[in-house]
C-alpha cells in the first residue's frame, strides 16, 4: 500500500510574490463568494420581518426597531396550506400535515438511501467475487451512460404498476440503482480501505457473514454512514421536485412553499410573508446541518470509476 | 487495494455467496425493473402509438423517429431550441466552473484562517436549499432591480434571461466539489510531495499542475464523465423559476420532457419522446464513452 499523508495539518507553504498574490486574490475571492451567499440569507430574514409597505418602499434597509413585523411568520403558519388538482382528485393539505410529511419523507429516504449504498458498497468491497464484479460494473456503467428521455417510460411504468402517486413505494423502491452514485462510491471507499482481517476473525470465532457486517464493519462505517444520513435528511426535506412530478398529492413543506410562491398572487400572499415562510421551512436543516457539519467535512472523497 | 487481491476462504464458501446474492437480491430486482426495463419500455413505446389512457394502439415504424427529428431540426422548434440551450449551458458552466473548483479548492487544501468557515458557508445552497435561494433571488430581482434601476424589465422574462439562469447555476454550483475536492487533494500520497519537492517545485502552480492534478486526476474523471451524462439536462433551476412556464428562450431538452409529461393527462405524446430519448441516448453513449476511455487514457500521471 502507498504511504498515506502522515500529517494532513503539515502543509508546504510557498512564499514567493507571486504565490503570496495568487493566494491573496483567491481568498479574497473566495471570501466575497461567501459574502454573496451570506447576504442573500441575511435580505431574507430581514425582508421576512418587514411589513409590506416597507418591503416595497426600502427594499434594501434592515426593518427599523418599532417597525419589525414577528406577526408575519404567525400569519404565514396559518396560511401555509395547499390545494391541488392530482389523478385522486383535490387535496388539500395544512401546514402539520405537511410537516409530518416532510418528517416521514427526510426520515425514509435518508435510512433506505444510507442503509441500501452501504450493504452494496460493503458487499462490493469486501467479497471479490465474479458476481460482484460484474454489478459494480453494472453500476459504473448506468453512471457513465446517458440514457436520456426514460421520463414518459417511467410515468407510464409507475401508473401501470399502480405505484404512482405513493409515498410507501417510494421506501419501499429505495433507491432505482443503489450500486452507483455517489453515495455508494463513498461507502464502498470507506469498506475497501478497512482491513479484510476483521471480517476473518468474526468468522474464525464463529461468527456469520452478516454478523461480521453488523457487528464489526458497519460501526466502523458508523460516523460516515451518519454524515450520508445527515445529507440524505437535508436533501429530502429539501426535495420539492420529487413531490411536483412524482407524488403530487403528498405536498412536504418545500413542496408548499414553492407552490404558495407561485401562487402568491391568486392565493394574496405577500412576498414578505413567503420570505418568512422560507425561514420557518428551512430552520430545521441549518439547526441539523450547523450540529453536524464536522462529520460531514471530514467524510468525503471520491476516487474514480474505472471499470 | 492489495487486502482485496487475495481473499482467504472465508469470502469465497458457500455461506459467502449466499450473502452476496441476499444482500444484492432487492437492489438488483429494483434495478432490473425501474432501469432495465423502464429503458426496454422506452424502446418498444418509440416504435408504438398510445390512446389517451395508455394502452398501445398499434405499430408505426419509424415514424414516431421521423416526427422527433422535425421537431428536434426543425427551424423555430421548440425542442430544438432546448437542444441547443443545453449544450450552450453545458459548456460555458464546464469551461467557467471547473478551473474556478480547482483553484478554490487547493487554496482551502492549503488552509487559511476562515477555510472552515468558508467551507461551511459554501455549503449553504445545498443545505438551505436551492430552492429557498431562487426565491430569494426571485424576490430580490422582482424588488430590489426596479427599485435600484427603474424602469428595467425582468431579468427572467428578458433577453437575459439564459445568461442570468447560467450565471446563477455556476453561483450555486460550488457546494459539492468544495467538499470533495480538497479532501481528495488531502489523500495524495505524502511521498508525491516529497519527490515534487526533491525535483525542484516551488511554486502554488508547479504543485498545483504536478501533483494535485495527477493526484486527483480521478475524482476530476468522475466528475467530469458524470457531468458529461447530464449535458442534455439543462439548468436544474428552470422548474424553480418558472414551474412549467419558462420562456423559450431558456428551455433546454430535459425541461421540455418535464413539461411536456406534466402539462398533459394524456399519455399520447409519450412515443415521440421516447424515440428522442433512443436518438439523444444513440448519440450520447458514444460521446461519453469515448471521452472517458480519452481521459483515462490520455490523462497527467503521478510518474
Amino acid at each position: 500500500m502507498r504511504k498515506k499523508r502522515k500529517n494532513p495539518n503539515k502543509i508546504v507553504e510557498f512564499n514567493s510574490p507571486a504565490d503570496v498574490i495568487y493566494r491573496s486574490i483567491t481568498i479574497c475571492v473566495l471570501f466575497l463568494y461567501c459574502l454573496t451567499l451570506l447576504y442573500v440569507l441575511f435580505w431574507l430574514i430581514s425582508s421576512s420581518l418587514k411589513y409590506y409597505d416597507d418591503y416595497i418602499l426600502y427594499p434594501l434597509n434592515l426593518p427599523s426597531k418599532d417597525r419589525i413585523r414577528w406577526q408575519n411568520y404567525v400569519e404565514m403558519f396559518g396560511k401555509l396550506n395547499v390545494t391541488r388538482q392530482t389523478d385522486k382528485g383535490m387535496v388539500n393539505w395544512g401546514i402539520l400535515a405537511m410537516v409530518q410529511n416532510s418528517i416521514i419523507w427526510s426520515l425514509g429516504c435518508s435510512i433506505v438511501n444510507v442503509f441500501w449504498n452501504s450493504i452494496c458498497g460493503y458487499v462490493c468491497a469486501k467479497y471479490n467475487s465474479k458476481f460482484t464484479r460484474f454489478i459494480f460494473a453494472v453500476g459504473v456503467f448506468t453512471m457513465v451512460t446517458p440514457i436520456v428521455g426514460s421520463f414518459p417510460s417511467a410515468m407510464k411504468l409507475m401508473k401501470d404498476l399502480n405505484v404512482y402517486d405513493k409515498m410507501w413505494f417510494k421506501f419501499v423502491q429505495g433507491p432505482t440503482t443503489s450500486f452507483a452514485g455517489m453515495h455508494f462510491l463513498i461507502m464502498y471507499g470507506i469498506f475497501k480501505d478497512m482491513p479484510d482481517s476483521y471480517i476473518e476473525a468474526v468468522r474464525i470465532d464463529g461468527g456469520g457473514h452478516f454478523t461480521a457486517m453488523l457487528r464489526v464493519m458497519m460501526p466502523i462505517a458508523f460516523p460516515t454512514m451518519i454524515a450520508l444520513f445527515t445529507l440524505n435528511f437535508v436533501g429530502s426535506w429539501n426535495d420539492n421536485g420529487t413531490f411536483l412530478i412524482w407524488l403530487p398529492s403528498y405536498p412536504n413543506l418545500s413542496f408548499g412553499m414553492y407552490y404558495i410562491q407561485a401562487n402568491a398572487n391568486s392565493m394574496q400572499i405577500g412576498p414578505n410573508l413567503v420570505l418568512a415562510g422560507i425561514v420557518m421551512v428551512s430552520f430545521p436543516t441549518i439547526i441539523l446541518y450547523f450540529v453536524s457539519q464536522k462529520g460531514i467535512m471530514t467524510k468525503f472523497a471520491v476516487g474514480g470509476i474505472k471499470g | 487495494m492489495a487486502n482485496n487481491v487475495k481473499k482467504s476462504k472465508v469470502f469465497k464458501d458457500n455461506s459467502g455467496r449466499i450473502f452476496q446474492v441476499v444482500m444484492l437480491a432487492w437492489p438488483i430486482l429494483i434495478f432490473l425493473v425501474f432501469y432495465v426495463y423502464c429503458n426496454a419500455q422506452s424502446l418498444v413505446l418509440s416504435f408504438f402509438n398510445l390512446d389517451w389512457t395508455g394502452k398501445f394502439t398499434g405499430f408505426v415504424g419509424f415514424d414516431n423517429y421521423k416526427e422527433f427529428f422535425k421537431m428536434a431540426f426543425g427551424d423555430g422548434q421548440l425542442l430544438a431550441l432546448g437542444i441547443k440551450n443545453s449544450l450552450k449551458y453545458w459548456v460555458l458552466c464546464f469551461i467557467i466552473s471547473n478551473p474556478l473548483y480547482i483553484i478554490f479548492s487547493y487554496v482551502i487544501f492549503k488552509k487559511f484562517k476562515g477555510h472552515r468557515l468558508v467551507r461551511v458557508i459554501v455549503m449553504l445552497p445545498t443545505i438551505v436549499s436551492g430552492m429557498v435561494f431562487a426565491i430569494c433571488v426571485k424576490n430580490f430581482i422582482n424588488i430590489v432591480i426596479p427599485y435600484l434601476f427603474p424602469g428595467t424589465s425582468n431579468v427572467l422574462y428578458g433577453e437575459h434571461a439564459f445568461t442570468f439562469i447560467i450565471t446563477y447555476d455556476i453561483w450555486m454550483s460550488f457546494a459539492t466539489t468544495l467538499l470533495v475536492y480538497p479532501n481528495t487533494m488531502g489523500k495524495i500520497p505524502e511521498e508525491l510531495y516529497d519527490s515534487a519537492k526533491v525535483d525542484g517545485v516551488d511554486k502554488s502552480w508547479q504543485e498545483l499542475w504536478y501533483v494535485i492534478l495527477p493526484g486527483m486526476y480521478p475524482t476530476l474523471t468522475t466528475f467530469m464523465v458524470v457531468g458529461l451524462c447530464n449535458i442534455l439536462a439543462g439548468s436544474p433551476s428552470l422548474e424553480m423559476w418558472y414551474m412549467f412556464g419558462a420562456p423559450d428562450s431558456v428551455y433546454s431538452f430535459g425541461y421540455y420532457y418535464t413539461v411536456k409529461v406534466m402539462t398533459t393527462s394524456s399519455q399520447q405524446g409519450y412515443p415521440v419522446l421516447a424515440a428522442g430519448g433512443m436518438v439523444m441516448t444513440l448519440i450520447l453513449v458514444p460521446l461519453v464513452l469515448t471521452a472517458k476511455h480519452c481521459l483515462e487514457k490520455f490523462g497527467p500521471s503521478e510518474d
